[in-house]
Order: C-alpha cells, then structure tokens, then sequence
C-alpha cells in the first residue's frame, strides 16, 4: 500500500505556473529564496507576501494544500521562533529572567524569522507542487549541461534520478512484505539492544539487496532493448525551449528583485 | 482448535484521502485439519484476510480468536501465534536470506528459541516433507530453480511446526510441473501430518483437484464459502465477479442443454469422464431400446 | 527468408564454482532453426529451464549465438552496424512488469523508446498516441505506472515497444507474473495487434491456454524444438505433451481420455463447442 506515497507531491492541474520551464521555475525559487535573505524590514516582507500570493493564485494549487507542507516543520519554526525570542539582546527590554529576555528586537526578529521560514517553505515547495519530478529532472539536466565540459555525465545522472524516483515506491513497498514474510517465521525487528537489532536487519537486508540487484539488471536489459545508449543521440519528448511566458517569468523576477532591494536601502 | 474472524473489519488509511475499506463484516471459521482454498481475484481482499490469521495486521474492528483467544488482546503473544499458524508468501525470493538451503529453513525454529539439536532435527524434517533431500543443504537457496525456492520458503514456515499453513499464491509463475509438486506436497502434509492447509489463489482449476472447501472472497466480503462442487454451481455469478469455474463445468452445462443428462456438478476432468461415458452409455442403450 | 530466422543455434554458457572455475558448459540453446514469416503468430511452449526465453534474448541481440547465425529481417544479430535496426524491428517485453518501465509517468515510458532513437519530439508524440490506443490505455496515460494492475503495465509495456515501429514483437513470458484476468488482457492485447496491424508475434509462455489462437506452436524442451505444428496437432498428443511436464486445456484432455474409453471423438478437440458436438451427434 505504500504505492501510494507520491513522489515530490505533484499537484495536477493545468496552470500558467505548472506551463513554465522547468528552469525558469528553477531560477524562480532561487530568487526567491535569496530575496528573502535581502528582505529586512516590513516592506520588504510585504512585497515578498505579494508575490508568493501572486504565484500561489497563477499556480491554482490550494493554499490548504500548499500549507499542509508546513505541518512537518512545525516544531522547527516554533523552535527557532522561541529562540529569537527569549534569546536576543537589544532594546527595548520588556522582560528577563536569568539567561531568557523578551526586547523589541527579539520580537521582531522572532516574527520576521518565522515569516521567513513559512514563505521560503511554501515557496519552494510551490515548485514540486507545479512540477513532475520527470520535468524538474529534465530542467536539472539542460540547466546542468554545461558541467558536461568538465566531464559530468549530466544526462546520465538525470537518467538515474528518474529511475530512483521511479523505483523508490516499488522497492519501500517490497521491504514491507519481506518485513512481513520474516515477521511470519517469528523475527523480530522490534525488541532488543541496538546489536540485536542490527542483526534482526540482515534477514531483511539480504532479499531487499538481492532483490534491487535482480531490477537492476532486468532494467537494464531492458533499456538496452528499447535502444538506450547514453544520453548522446537522444532526443526529449518534452524539449525544453523558453517561451513567452518564461521571458516574462524572467522579467518579472528581475523587477521584483530591483523592487525588493529598493525597498531594503531606501526605507 | 479453531482459528475464527468475528464481523472482521479492515480499514487501510483511516482518516486519509486514501482510505479503503478493504474488508467488511468477515465471519469465518477455519477448524484444524481443513484443506481450504480461499479464491478471489486481485485486490479482492484476499491476501488481507490472511495476515489477519497470524496477527500480521489488525483488524480495524471485530476480533480473530485462536483457540477462541482474541489475538489481540492485551499480551497475548502473537510472535508464538505465528509458530502456530504458518504464512508463506507468495515469493519466496522475499525470505530466502541465508546462504545455505538449511541455514534458512533453521531460521524460524530459531527465533523460537528451541534448542539447537531440536532446531536442526526440524529443519532436516521439513525439509524432507517437502521432497528436498540432503543434498540441497549446502546449496545456496539463490541457485535454485523456482519451484525448488518454493518448496525451501515453505519447509522454512514447516520447520516451525504450525498447526494451520496459509500459502499465498504458492504456484504463481510456476510452470505446470512445478505447479503439481507444490499441490502435491501440500497434499501430502494435509493427509499425513494433519496440518490445516488454507491456499489463497485466483484460479479455480488449480484448486478444485485439491480442496475440500472454497471460500469466494469478492470486493473485501465472502461471496461464497461451500464444497466446490456447491461453489462451482454458481459459475455465472462467478464469472460476474471475475472469476471462472473449472472449464469441466462449462462443458457439463453445455452437454445437458444439448440433452446429455451428465452429473453438472463435476469438477475434476476425472469426473466429467465418468459422467459422460456412464450418460453416453445410458443414452446409447437408451436409443437401442427405441430402435433409433 | 522469414523475418525471424535461426539456423542451427546454439548458445553455452560456463557453469562456474564458487571460485569462479568452469566446472562445465551448459547447452541452453541446442541446434535450434527457426523461420517466422512476416504477420504469424507464434507461439513458443515450454516448461521453466526449456531454454525458451534465453533463445528469445538472441533474437533481440541481447545474447549472441555460441554456434549458427539469426537473422532478424536478414541482418545478422552478430554484425555489430545492425544492432539498433535489429532491435527497433524486433521490439521486446518482457516478464516483470515493473523492471521494464523506466518513466513515472506511462505516456513518457512509452516515448523512451522512440527518444533513444533520436525521433523529432512532434513524431514522438505522434507515436505515443497511436501506440497508447493500440493498447487501449489513452485513458491511463497521465497516470503512474504504480497505480496500474500488472495486465495494465503490461500493456504499457507493448505500447513502449509498438512506439519504435517495430515489424515483430517478441513477448518473453509476458503473463508469468500476472492474474488470469490479466493474462487475458495482455493475450487479447497482442492478438489484436498481429490481427489488425499486422505485426509478428512470437509469444513464449508456459500457459498453454494463452497458445490455442496462435498460427503455430513450437514446443520446446532441453533447450531444442521437440514439438512444430497448429494448435490442433500439437494438442492432440496429450501423452507427449504430459511426457513434458506441460498442461493440455482440460476440454482436449478430457476429449482424449473418453476417446481411449472406447468413445468416438476426433483428435485434438480444443473447444468445449467442439466436444459437445463430437459426444451429440
């Protein structure tokens, strides 16, 4: 049943932000994330806020959705919020007890901190929301292509990329029923010390190795019968070219960066 | 000595988007010393069923009672239940992990803490109930053929001396040989040590030569749950589901309408034989009387 | 010359010991010729170890003959310049359904092929489309492939390989892994394609319901060809049949036990309309 883990969350539906290259989404979220480093005061934030909105409503993938991503790092944003706030020095001093204080400082520092995290979590996880791993491996891949001059095999290793993406599902399901097939002649994998424990592995180690090593090489052979070889000669069914809307996706990020720099010296 | 369902419920992913309700009110008695095939096509619920005979999932409702013990009642021991009642899954390439044939088979006799001269007396055993001689000790389980890995995955759950033996699929993607070893053997540890032996398939030819009860599970419910000749009755509403009696079946119908008065409910091709040479035989002797 | 051709194939391999000495050479593949005509259905029949599949990989270029030559479209596996040809003409599918599909997404696993073959994006498409209908999975085609049931994958599996074009499609046991209703998609799917295609089929399996429809069935056995013929001569020896650990559809057997009890029946009856008609005459 673990099948039904979907890898990199994939939202689909059709949409301005989901038509754009790969690459330009790529950039995007660089940005963006830089963006938030710049940003210190209100406006700044502001203006990030915005634009986030902006994308989320071109995205069309629900905010309860896209929020749903903040669920499991809860506990690090209230972590580093509680840190900023009982711990920084500065003016003016509301509070203190021994080592902890609450100042002005601290609290804004607290807020913008957490705003910070939030909307460098829901940013970046707009692009997997928008993009098929497949696409985003491709983006990676023309985007890299570069390094083939110093002797990366950037194709090859997208290659792989997708084919871990395409096998994870598949192999954690598989170590599930081997658990439970070692589980029906009485093993073990809960109870004992930590080298009790580690020997309870091998039984299930040993067929999920064997196993991967099996896939390995059927897919292998049967990539060779459907006539890979190597990333040379290839050609994309999704060649990736840059279209209207990815000059103005670049045109918008470069005035949202001038405006957000604006806004940090001038205010 | 029973292993009993009590209105079984299993729910996967309560809760979730994903929720599926994978098996409803199941009531189900299997005694000691039955040959049960439980029949249904993929993603009937079937393989579910079973991993609730040995506590390998739990119910979301209703109780499965061993012996009339809830099984999931507070320390009850479900890692000796497991000795109990033996599950096989259906490949064997998902338990053979030590590099010997009989290393592997002494895995489960171990993990139930006997010791070493009756662990090894039990692997040696079940080995040979299921026809894998001295010779296959040393050899690594790997190198086997895949009827070969079947009979060692099963000889390691018989090492561990189970009253009940729940086989999943135990003959898919064998040839037809293979295919006979395996029932074979099974036979032979029902009519000689008396285990209970449960076989979870979806082809009804396979089974019916070999059971004494089919139990049809369809969209996570008991459709069915008789002898075979009585299941195989319903052969159209078998097929409605899925599934497909034995081709001897649909050739007893298929005689009578055209007025070849044979027995309907066979279901082994020895059967149709005797049936339709005692009904030609009737038939002929008939036509001679009349001077046809 | 037949678009599949063997001529006294032979193919060895070294049975090694655990330090990696030749203890002797096992013969998979023994003198076997072969002749498939362009748009037959053949059907391959034999126990597991009969060497059946290790002879389809040759026929791909996927292992090279110890001994004799295959041509598939007259090009010699062993020539090295004609190795894309051979496999673009002779597509492969084989067993598992899940170490074949290499994409997550079906409609970009069956654009794989045609992509290694360096075909213009538009034409890929193109190819995917009409493959993807071919085998009756357009509705599936954004879908990942581990949503699909086996019979499903499967068939995206021939729609991978119909995508390059090929004139013959080769199916090493293409149903071992899967559920009856499964293996009945997958088998209908490929008589579709030789029917109204016309594409070349040469289906090895050890199922031999799944070989009643073909043209001719090659029975095979300690890696050479025992038995040739129609589905009806080879089904009416029985006894040579259960002599090599294979099944004969229980309508045939059941023809044949009531014809030695004295009945008269016609040989290798292979429907049950047929055996309902031979016993009311």
């Amino acid at each position: 049943m673990m099948k039904d883990i979907t890898w990199g969350q994939y939202y689909p539906v059709e949409s301005t932000i989901h038509n754009l290259d790969p690459r330009t989404k790529l950039m995007g979220t660089m940005v963006y994330i830089i963006s938030l480093f710049i940003a210190n005061n209100l406006a700044c934030y502001l203006l990030g806020i915005v634009f986030l909105a902006a994308v989320i409503h071109l995205s069309r993938v629900p905010l309860s959705y896209i929020t749903r991503g903040l669920k499991p790092i809860a506990a690090l944003l209230l972590i580093s919020v509680l840190f900023n706030m009982f711990l920084t020095s500065g003016e003016p001093l509301y509070w203190q007890w021994k080592l902890l204080k609450i100042t002005g400082t601290g609290l804004r520092q607290a807020f913008y901190m957490g705003l910070r995290l939030i909307l460098l979590i829901m940013g970046s996880s707009l692009m997997t929301f928008t993009t098929t791993p497949t696409s985003l491996t491709d983006g990676l891949e023309k985007g890299l292509r570069f390094l083939n001059i110093f002797h990366v095999p950037v194709q090859e290793v997208a290659m792989m990329m997708s084919i871990a993406l395409r096998f994870i599902p598949i192999l954690t399901e598989e170590t599930d029923k081997i658990q439970k097939a070692q589980m029906a002649r009485g093993a073990d994998f809960e109870n004992g010390n930590i080298i009790a424990r580690a020997k309870a592995m091998i039984p299930l180690l040993v067929p999920l190795f064997i196993s991967a090593w099996r896939r390995a090489t059927d897919l292998a052979m049967a990539m060779e019968a459907r006539c890979y070889h190597g990333g040379s000669g290839r050609t994309k069914m999704f060649p990736l070219e840059y279209k209207q809307a990815d000059r103005m996706g670049y045109g918008i990020l470069v005035l949202y960066l001038i405006a957000l720099c604006l806004l940090r010296y001038l205010l | 000595m029973s292993i009993e369902c009590r209105s079984l419920n299993y729910i996967y992913g309560q809760g979730t988007a994903m929720e599926v309700h994978v098996l409803r009110d199941i009531d189900l008695t299997i005694e000691k010393g039955e040959f049960v095939g439980i029949i249904g096509h993929t993603g009937s619920g079937k393989s579910t069923l079973i991993q609730h005979f040995n506590g390998l999932l739990r119910a979301t409702t209703g109780q499965v009672l061993y012996d009339g013990e809830d099984i999931f009642s507070e320390g009850y021991d479900r890692r000796a239940l497991r000795g109990h009642v033996g599950l096989v899954f259906q490949y064997p390439e998902h338990q053979l992990f030590e590099a010997e044939v009989f290393q592997d088979v002494c895995f489960g006799p171990k993990n139930q803490g006997l010791p070493r001269e009756e662990i090894e007396k039990r692997a040696r055993e079940a080995l040979e109930l299921v026809g894998l001689g001295k010779e296959f000790d040393t050899r690594s389980p790997f190198e086997l053929s895949g009827g070969q890995k079947r009979r060692v995955a099963i000889a390691g759950v018989l090492a561990m001396e189970p009253d009940y033996l729940i086989l999943d699929e135990p003959t898919a993607g064998l040839d037809p040989g293979g295919r006979d070893e395996i029932l074979g053997v099974l036979r032979d540890l029902h009519e000689k040590k008396g285990i209970a032996v449960i076989l979870v398939s979806h082809s009804m030819e396979d089974v019916a030569n070999y059971v004494q009860r089919i139990v049809v599970v369809n969209d996570g419910q008991i459709a069915f749950d008789d002898t075979p000749r009585r299941v195989f009755q319903h052969y159209k509403e078998l097929e409605a589901i899925g599934l497909s009696a034995p081709q001897v079946t649909y050739i007893a119908h298929a005689l009578r309408e055209r007025g070849l008065m044979v027995d309907e409910n066979v279901t082994t091709v020895e059967e149709a034989k005797k049936s339709i040479l005692a009904a030609v035989r009737a038939r002929d002797a008939e036509r001679g009387r009349t001077g046809r | 010359m037949g678009i599949v051709k063997t001529a006294k194939l032979i193919y060895e391999y070294a049975r090694r010991d655990e330090d990696n000495r030749v203890i002797e050479p096992v013969r998979a593949v023994d003198r076997v010729d072969l002749d498939i005509q362009e748009g037959e259905f053949v059907a391959i029949l034999g126990r597991n170890g009969s060497g059946k599949s290790t002879m389809a990989k040759q026929l791909n270029a996927l292992l090279y003959p110890t001994e004799g030559t295959v041509w598939i479209e007259g090009m010699d596996t062993t020539e090295e310049k004609y190795l894309w040809d051979i496999r673009q003409t002779a597509g492969m599918v084989f067993q598992n359904p899940d170490n074949q599909i290499i994409a997550t997404v079906v409609e970009e696993d069956v654009g794989f092929g045609p992509e290694n073959m360096g075909v213009p994006p538009k034409e890929i498409w193109k190819r995917v489309d009409e493959s993807l209908q071919a085998v009756g999975m357009t509705a599936y085609r954004k879908m990942s492939p581990n949503h699909l049931s086996g019979g499903q994958k499967q068939r995206v599996a021939i729609a991978g390989v119909m995508a390059m074009k090929p004139r013959c499609i080769i199916l090493d046991e293409p149903t071992a892994m899967l559920d009856p209703n499964g293996r009945k998609e997958v088998i209908r799917t490929v008589r579709e394609l030789n029917r109204e295609e016309g594409i070349t089929v040469l289906l090895i399996t050890h199922y031999m319901e799944e070989t009643v429809e073909a043209d001719r069935i090659i029975v095979m056995d300690a890696g050479h060809v025992e038995m040739t013929g129609t589905p009806r001569e080879i089904f009416s020896q029985v006894e040579r049949l259960k002599e090599l650990k294979l099944d004969v559809p229980q309508v045939t057997e059941l023809a044949y036990e009531c014809k030695r009890e004295g009945l008269n029946m016609p040989d290798g009856i292979l429907t049950v309309q047929e055996l309902v008609d031979a016993l009311c005459q």
